[in-house]
């Protein structure tokens, strides 16, 4: 298995500072020291409360903002060191699947400019290959054919996705990041959405970081997932490990906010309901930043800041004390 | 939100197909409206062929014929149905004539102001920073300028013409614009599917084309109806202050502004030029308010 993107070190200050005679400068830190590999054809799982930072490292994956600091490795490049016209072309092996499907599409456009616009930009196609381009994508994501020449207001949100999904896989992206693809949807199309991804995937062998808020949507497609919280990564691991054995209080109490289609299971779920709100990232708790939120917090959890290690093999955490018996979702 | 912005482009949509029909329903609701485009077509009509409607010459001196009243006054003409001036012209036939450099100027500076503006409001507003800074305090000075104080000093240093008079509205005119399209391309390019186009790479220049400028033009057409309404009586207030249109080319402005000395006798000469004026505006205004009610989700009243 090859790395196709590495992270590493990466953050994003805002400065919020309010007002020029202010000499000390105030940043929002919305990514905060954040380091990742992911593997050709896997799936990435961010997922995290909202405001913990995963659609801000989507974005700056996708250098739409610019870091404060840190590499992020694509293809064994530093992106940031690439020429405005380098990136450019770099651009086309990595797309990007938004979570709004109303305002991911210009209302002005007819699915068919906007699914060939990707094509436009980076290739030189004749007009009759455009077209015969831009239906075969149609049928890759289900979409009928006669709606070509329709406006992306004639659709339900789940249409409006597969556009938006045959626009990201238009190049056959090497990567693509996907922020909260299915958190606008119904559920009944949340899982057509899903399946067609994983399906897409299959076929184009394509590597997915796939963001969102919440754990059931991320299970099903991820093979690694990674747990935020205020700015940094929390818990990283396999998809099984984390569902069986968390080892961060709050990657439990995560799950414990899965609902359960079973009310005996319900019942005999004794996980951690995780209490108050996540606290402002202008103003990060000191030591391990979660600590005010964490039912196991011990005096050294206040004063220093845990480190991001290995606790086991392919299982990191940035815990003093990593949970011995992580109570995870019940096993069907 | 949603439902209305799907109303809003549902309408633009359907009208480039072709749809008339619904553009014809929807104008049919709105009392206002219709009226407002009835206004407006008959005085674009009025001054396209204002040779074959008009009754006289317009600039026929008759000096037997001098300062007669309305026909349905005493005194007054069936020949000359809403009365001569103090030269004995016919005042129909001078408004009928009236309308063709009153349209023009109106909609030629519009233009003009909003080719300049939204060029402004699109570089501005897409690429931020310093250069809107920039622009913006331009737009700010040039607001703060008395438009008409300009439009007199500058018309005085070029000498009044119309050709003058549209560039000096246009450049007056253009800040509006270019402030209401900043507004707009701020709030559209943090919209995704901007976001979207950048991520995939497309150049600077196609993203303003094709991704900004066809979504502002519809905010674009409401303000410059009204403002075509708002520049006919700035013309009409420049060629009565004699910087406008300059005689033999007739004005409403200009008739209002030979009638001057002979309005404490003689109403005529100043009341319907005064009342096509204020017909026209009216008419702009409503046939305005209307196409913000169809085109702008936000002035929606649901």
């Amino acid at each position: 298995m090859t790395v196709i993107l590495s992270v590493r070190g990466l953050k994003k200050y805002f400065d919020v500072t309010e007002g020029w005679w202010k000499k000390e400068k105030q940043y929002l830190k919305a990514v905060d020291h954040i380091s990742f590999d992911v593997n050709h054809g896997e799936t990435l799982g961010i997922v995290g409360e909202s405001g913990c930072g995963k659609s801000t490292t989507g974005n700056l994956i996708m250098q739409l903002l610019e870091k404060t600091e840190g590499e992020i490795i694509f293809q064994g490049v530093d992106l940031s060191t690439l020429s405005k016209q380098q990136l450019r072309k770099k651009r086309a092996e990595m797309q990007m699947i938004f979570q709004d499907p109303f305002s991911s599409l210009n209302p002005r456009m007819k699915v068919f400019d906007i699914i060939a616009e990707p094509l436009l930009t980076h290739l030189n196609l004749s007009s009759e290959k455009l077209k015969e381009e831009v239906l075969s994508l149609m049928d890759q994501v289900g979409l009928d054919r006669s709606y070509i020449h329709r406006y992306p207001h004639e659709f339900s949100g789940g249409q409006r996705q597969r556009i938006g999904i045959a626009r990201a896989i238009a190049l056959q992206p090497k990567l693509i990041i996907c922020d909260e693809p299915v958190s606008a949807l119904d559920v009944s199309i949340q899982s057509q959405i899903l399946n067609l991804m994983s399906k897409l995937q299959k076929e184009l062998r394509l590597t997915f970081i796939f963001i969102a808020h919440g754990l059931p949507a991320v299970k099903y497609i991820s093979d690694k997932i990674a747990v935020m919280y205020l700015g940094k990564i929390v818990e990283l691991t396999t998809k099984e490990k984390l569902f069986s054995k968390p080892l961060h209080p709050y990657t439990e109490g995560l799950l414990s906010a899965v609902p359960l289609p079973d009310p005996m299971l319900r019942n005999k779920k004794d996980g951690v309901i995780l209490e108050g709100d996540i606290p402002s990232p202008t103003n990060i708790p000191s030591g391990c930043r979660f600590h005010p939120r964490c039912p196991h917090a011990q005096e050294k959890c206040k004063n220093e800041e845990p480190t991001f290690i290995a606790h086991e093999e392919e299982h990191y955490v940035a815990c003093h004390f990593p949970l011995k018996e992580g109570v995870g979702v019940l096993e069907k | 939100m949603e439902s209305k912005e799907n109303q809003w482009s549902d309408v633009l949509v359907k009208s480039k197909q072709g749809h008339l029909k619904r553009w014809l329903r929807l104008l049919l609701k709105s009392k206002t409206g219709t009226i407002g485009l009835l206004i407006v077509l008959l005085i674009i009509f009025i001054a396209i062929f204002a040779k074959l409607l008009a009754p006289h010459d317009p600039n026929q001196i008759n000096a037997a014929m001098m300062l007669k009243p309305p026909a349905w006054v005493e005194g007054g003409d069936t020949d000359y149905i809403l009365g001569t001036d103090n030269l004995g012209r016919d005042i129909l036939s001078r408004i009928i004539y009236g309308s063709q450099i009153s349209l023009v100027v109106g909609v030629a500076s519009v233009i003009l102001a909003g080719i300049i503006g939204i060029f402004i409001g699109l570089v501005s507003g897409f690429y931020g920073g310093f250069l809107d800074n920039i622009l913006m305090r331009i737009v700010d000075s040039f607001l703060a300028i008395p438009t008409i104080l300009f439009a007199l000093v500058i018309l005085t240093v070029f000498g009044p013409s119309a050709l003058t008079l549209i560039v000096v509205l246009g450049v007056t005119n253009w800040v509006q614009y270019a402030r209401l399209i900043r507004g707009e391309v701020l709030s559209l390019k943090e919209r995704e599917f901007v976001r979207a186009a950048r991520s995939m790479g497309v150049r600077d220049h196609k993203i303003i084309l094709k991704h900004l400028l066809p979504n502002v033009i519809s905010p674009f057409i409401v303000i410059s109806t009204l403002s075509v309404a708002t520049t006919i009586i700035l013309e009409a207030s420049l060629s009565f202050l004699g910087l406008g249109i300059q005689p033999p080319t007739i004005s409403w402005g200009g008739i209002l502004s030979d009638g001057r000395d002979y309005v404490a006798t003689s109403w005529w000469l100043a009341a319907f030029p005064g009342l096509a004026i204020t017909i026209t505006v009216l008419g702009m205004i409503f046939l305005g308010d209307w196409l913000r009610d169809v085109l702008d989700p936000r002035e929606k009243k649901v």
